[in-house]
């Protein structure tokens, strides 16, 4: 990865990094509140990485090390023998601490103190970076610590996906940044739709279909038409939404996995519906009174409880849910949907689109009853 | 009770008396506070927060009659060996009977009131049964009453089966308590009964049934409690007195419900109970409630020493050997069909002191929200009979709640700061891999993870099973499922988690012949101790498993940022 080169901005990052040696924190600025995009120069945006990357999270000290007795420190490159998670400490990750949010911070902690431990084993020390930027990443949404490990690691000669370099850079506030990494990939061959997606989140409509159309062509249709319907929804174009969620369903001869075009087909329908059903709502119309619906998320059903009072939007609640992560999508659309008293227009929490849209359909879907309920 | 008005007295205050005697008053008193504190302050619903909303009800202790049956207290210490605090009302009922002789038994005792209203609702019109003289049962409560004392010296606790107030909180707890819950939160909310129920419902209606032999019947020849307070009246300081005026009309006999007069109009002191009903019935005003000493000249006696009680040898030795054996049939008899640990409440003290402190009142049943706690049967033997047991497939102990050791008159559960319930273990979950949809492959559920989420314990968590893997030998993302994994530093043991998958997978969806986690107890598995914290013994447990000697190889974290990184 490129490191800022204009003398200013290493002027900025000693002083950055000699305050931050004085003073851990005093450079670190946490996020505005809110969900507004934030913007950070080029400069700021390098600052921010290098200061917190070499700082400890602020909740470091209050988690312990803590990990089974029968795992295997030494972690091999590659596991040896069955599965077990007991053991192998990729797997230990993988069925244990990825799916408990509580067990997310000891995770952290692990990986980075078997970082240490590989001080002399480059390509381990390598990999135990790309980990940590992955669980920064992944888990704990601390873009700029994750951007910090995949960088250093990337020094390893380890492979990190850039688009995922690319979107920390975009969530800390550098567009020029994010698309400098971005303009380097000519197509999306990932199994999610990841880059299109990440062109939509930033606002390039244009760049994000012309990309899944390509990657129909290239056998992916489903999950590049439903990415593709997703993009045009999230620009307040539904009519080709529409259009795009109805080749989801007839797309044939995908490449994908079966489970994963089942799954898509049918967000794909729940998103025709939620469309239609936000053509006729009004929320200023709906009488007042506690509704509720539920939608398909990522595991399963997901319930809302809505309370509109005054043609507002008083509260969303998610009653029943089997999601086993995305919390934040949990906590974040409700507020966002409150905030923009609607459901148009109100983004995916990134990283857990499915559970965000489920959240935004379920309560489309239970305003809707409410107004059904008022009558002609 | 009288309510013509006499014409002969005069006065406003005296009207009333006659109208309404001070003694039916504190009657009604006690046994509608007894009926409140048991149906309204043990009503453990109104708000999420059970042990707050019991605590604002509870203006007094809500086992205050408990409390103040004293062979319930002094039986368990002695089966204990151990100063349980409510000797303390103990001894002020005692202290209270030395100055009005069994006044507990006239006035206060709420099974008493009952009684008297069952005599005079149904006893005083079938005459059939009435027996005019007194015959073999006597002094029955004498031996009983020797019974409950050496059984206890022997460890095993009886007083439940026979003290007076045990034996009407438990029936108020089997035959009214689930109508309560009937009409007030659902029929379906009523737990199934048990033989112990039945046996329980038994007696009380034979002690009811006892009043067709003559009023009182159970006060005056069987109530061990009663022969407790008789005892006492040997230190009396008051007395009830007949002077020369008396005109030998028979009305105070009559009038009297407990025997305590002789035929020639004397006291028999150790059964009387203070009720001073006779005096009330006297026309010529010849009976004086008085000091024991005071006026002995003025107010000559018509007889002088009473002459109750008399103990035949073969009844006293029929009390003892019953007592031997019933304490060593108890002790043969401890163990059950069921011989698995029971779960008890939380903040129950080790189980042998437990059975030795518990006497079977119910009450703790009866304030715990949604019947949690249930007594046992016969299951877990005759000494696990009416003991409270957590019922994990019914309900799980709520973690706002902590009142079944509030309510616990001897200890047997001890009363502990919410913060403490919360960490006192009754048991430890156990998930079964054959059952469980996760594991057997039938399907995700998350069930218990949620719901101990909710409770706050957060004691069970996913682990993925049966994962897929790439050529590569990396996880295919997505694929496998999510299994719960009970964490057993966290796990209390409070069965919200077995009652959910009870609820829905076996009884909702058929899924399940069992709720596929179970809460066990045993050793291990459960905190049962007499004194001190269950925080701090938490902590210690956690000090332990994390402590160099238990991990040698456990590594201690380094800098976070060391030279070689920077």
């Amino acid at each position: 990865m490129m490191i800022a080169s204009q003398p200013s901005i290493a002027v900025l990052l000693t002083i950055v990094t000699f305050s931050a040696v004085l003073h851990p924190w005093v450079c670190c600025a946490q996020d505005p509140p809110g969900d507004g995009q934030v913007v950070r120069t080029r400069a700021e945006v390098e600052a921010l990485i290098q200061c917190m990357g070499t700082t400890p999270p602020d909740w470091w000290d209050s988690v312990e090390l803590t990990y089974p007795p029968t795992l295997d420190l030494n972690w091999p490159l590659r596991p040896v023998g069955e599965w077990d998670a007991r053991k192998n400490v990729g797997q230990y990750i993988w069925d244990v601490i990825n799916p408990n949010p509580g067990r997310w911070r000891e995770g952290i902690k692990l990986v980075h103190h078997l970082m240490i431990r590989y001080k002399e084993d480059r390509e381990k020390l390598g990999r135990s970076m790309e980990t940590l930027g992955h669980m920064f990443h992944d888990l704990t949404e601390d873009w700029a610590r994750a951007a910090f490990w995949w960088r250093k690691s990337a020094e390893y000669a380890v492979y990190v996906d850039p688009i995922s370099v690319a979107h920390c850079y975009w969530k800390l506030g550098s567009r020029e940044m994010a698309e400098e990494v971005l303009a380097t990939i000519p197509d999306d061959y990932t199994r999610h739709g990841a880059l299109i997606k990440l062109w939509a989140d930033m606002g390039e409509i244009d760049k994000a279909l012309k990309l899944a159309e390509r990657k129909a062509a290239g056998g992916m249709a489903t999950i590049a038409y439903l990415t593709a319907g997703d993009t045009c929804r999230l620009a307040g174009r539904y009519k080709e939404a529409l259009a795009h969620y109805e080749k989801v369903l007839t797309a044939k001869g995908d490449a994908g996995r079966e489970e994963d075009v089942k799954r898509d087909r049918e967000r794909a329908q729940a998103s025709i519906q939620a469309i239609k059903v936000f053509d006729t709502l009004d929320v200023t119309r709906v009488p007042d009174g506690t509704y509720t619906a539920n939608s398909l998320a990522y595991a399963g059903p997901l319930h809302v409880e809505v309370v509109a009072k005054a043609g507002r939007i008083q509260s969303v609640r998610v009653t029943k849910h089997e999601e086993k992560q995305f919390y934040s999508a949990l906590r974040e659309t409700p507020k966002r949907i409150i905030e923009k008293q609607g459901v148009r227009g109100v983004d995916a929490v990134t990283g857990a689109t499915m559970t965000s849209e489920a959240i935004i359909n379920a309560t489309a879907k239970a305003l809707a009853g409410g107004m059904r309920k008022k009558g002609p | 009770m009288r309510l013509k008005l006499s014409r002969r007295e005069s006065g406003l205050l005296q009207g009333i008396r006659r109208a309404l005697p001070v003694r039916r008053f504190v009657q009604g008193i006690c046994l509608l506070a007894f009926l409140v504190l048991f149906f309204y302050v043990c009503w453990p619903y109104g708000s999420r927060q059970y042990a707050q909303a019991f605590r604002e009800r509870e203006i007094i202790d809500a086992e205050i009659f408990l409390l103040l049956d004293p062979l319930a207290s002094i039986s368990a210490a002695i089966a204990a060996r151990m100063l349980i605090w409510s000797w303390a009302a103990a001894l002020g009922i005692v202290l209270l009977c030395v100055m009005f002789p069994r006044a507990f038994c006239g006035y206060i005792c709420p099974l008493g009131t009952l009684i008297d209203g069952f005599d005079w609702l149904v006893g005083g019109r079938a005459r059939l049964l009435t027996r005019k003289r007194e015959g073999w049962w006597v002094n029955v409560r004498y031996y009983l009453l020797a019974t409950v004392l050496a059984a206890a010296i022997f460890g095993v606790l009886l007083s439940g089966f026979v003290a007076a107030v045990p034996v009407l909180t438990r029936a108020m707890l089997f035959l009214l308590a689930p109508v309560q819950t009937g009409l007030w939160k659902g029929w379906y909310l009523v737990p199934p009964m048990n033989p112990g129920h039945i046996l329980s419902i038994l007696l009380f209606v034979l002690v009811l049934g006892l009043g067709l032999l003559g009023r009182r019947f159970w006060c005056r020849y069987v109530c061990p409690t009663g022969a407790l307070f008789s005892i006492v009246s040997v230190l009396r300081l008051t007395e009830r007195r007949v002077s020369l005026a008396c005109v030998s009309c028979g009305k105070c006999l009559q009038a009297c419900s407990f025997a305590a007069i002789n035929d020639d109009f004397s006291t028999r002191s150790l059964n009387c109970t203070s009720c001073r009903s006779c005096r009330r019935a006297c026309p010529a005003g010849a009976i004086k409630f008085t000091s024991r000493w005071s006026g002995r000249k003025d107010l000559p006696t018509a007889a002088s020493a009473s002459s109750e009680a008399v103990f035949s040898r073969r009844g006293v030795l029929a009390g003892l050997g019953g007592a031997v054996v019933a304490g060593a049939g108890a002790s043969l008899a401890a163990g059950g069909p069921d011989a698995s640990p029971v779960i008890r409440p939380p903040g129950s003290v080790p189980e042998y002191r437990f059975l030795q402190l518990c006497v079977r009142c119910g009450q703790c049943i009866k304030v715990c929200p949604n019947n949690v706690l249930q007594p046992a049967g016969f299951e877990h033997g005759f000494n696990g009979l009416w003991t409270p047991k957590v019922v994990p497939d019914w309900s799980g102990c709520e973690p706002s709640c902590n009142n079944c050791g509030q309510v616990c008159p001897t200890g047997a559960v001890r009363a502990l700061m919410l913060e403490e319930k919360r960490a006192a273990r009754i048991g430890l979950a156990q998930v079964d891999q054959h059952t469980c949809l996760p594991y057997a492959g039938h399907g995700s559920c998350q069930l218990c993870v949620d719901e101990c989420k909710m409770a706050g314990y957060d004691a069970i968590e996913f682990i993925r099973v049966g994962g897929e893997l790439d050529e590569r030998g990396e996880p295919v993302e997505g694929s496998g499922r999510l299994a719960p994994v009970v964490r057993e530093d966290r796990c209390v043991g409070c069965g919200l988690c077995q009652m959910r998958c009870h609820a829905i997978n076996v009884k909702v969806k058929h899924l399940l012949k069992h709720s596929a986690i179970q809460v066990l107890a045993g050793e291990g598995k459960e905190d049962r101790i007499v004194s001190g914290s269950y925080i701090a013994l938490h902590n210690e447990r956690a000090r332990r498993r994390n402590s160099q000697e238990a991990r040698p190889d456990r590594e201690t974290p380094g800098e976070y940022l060391p030279d070689f990184l920077r």
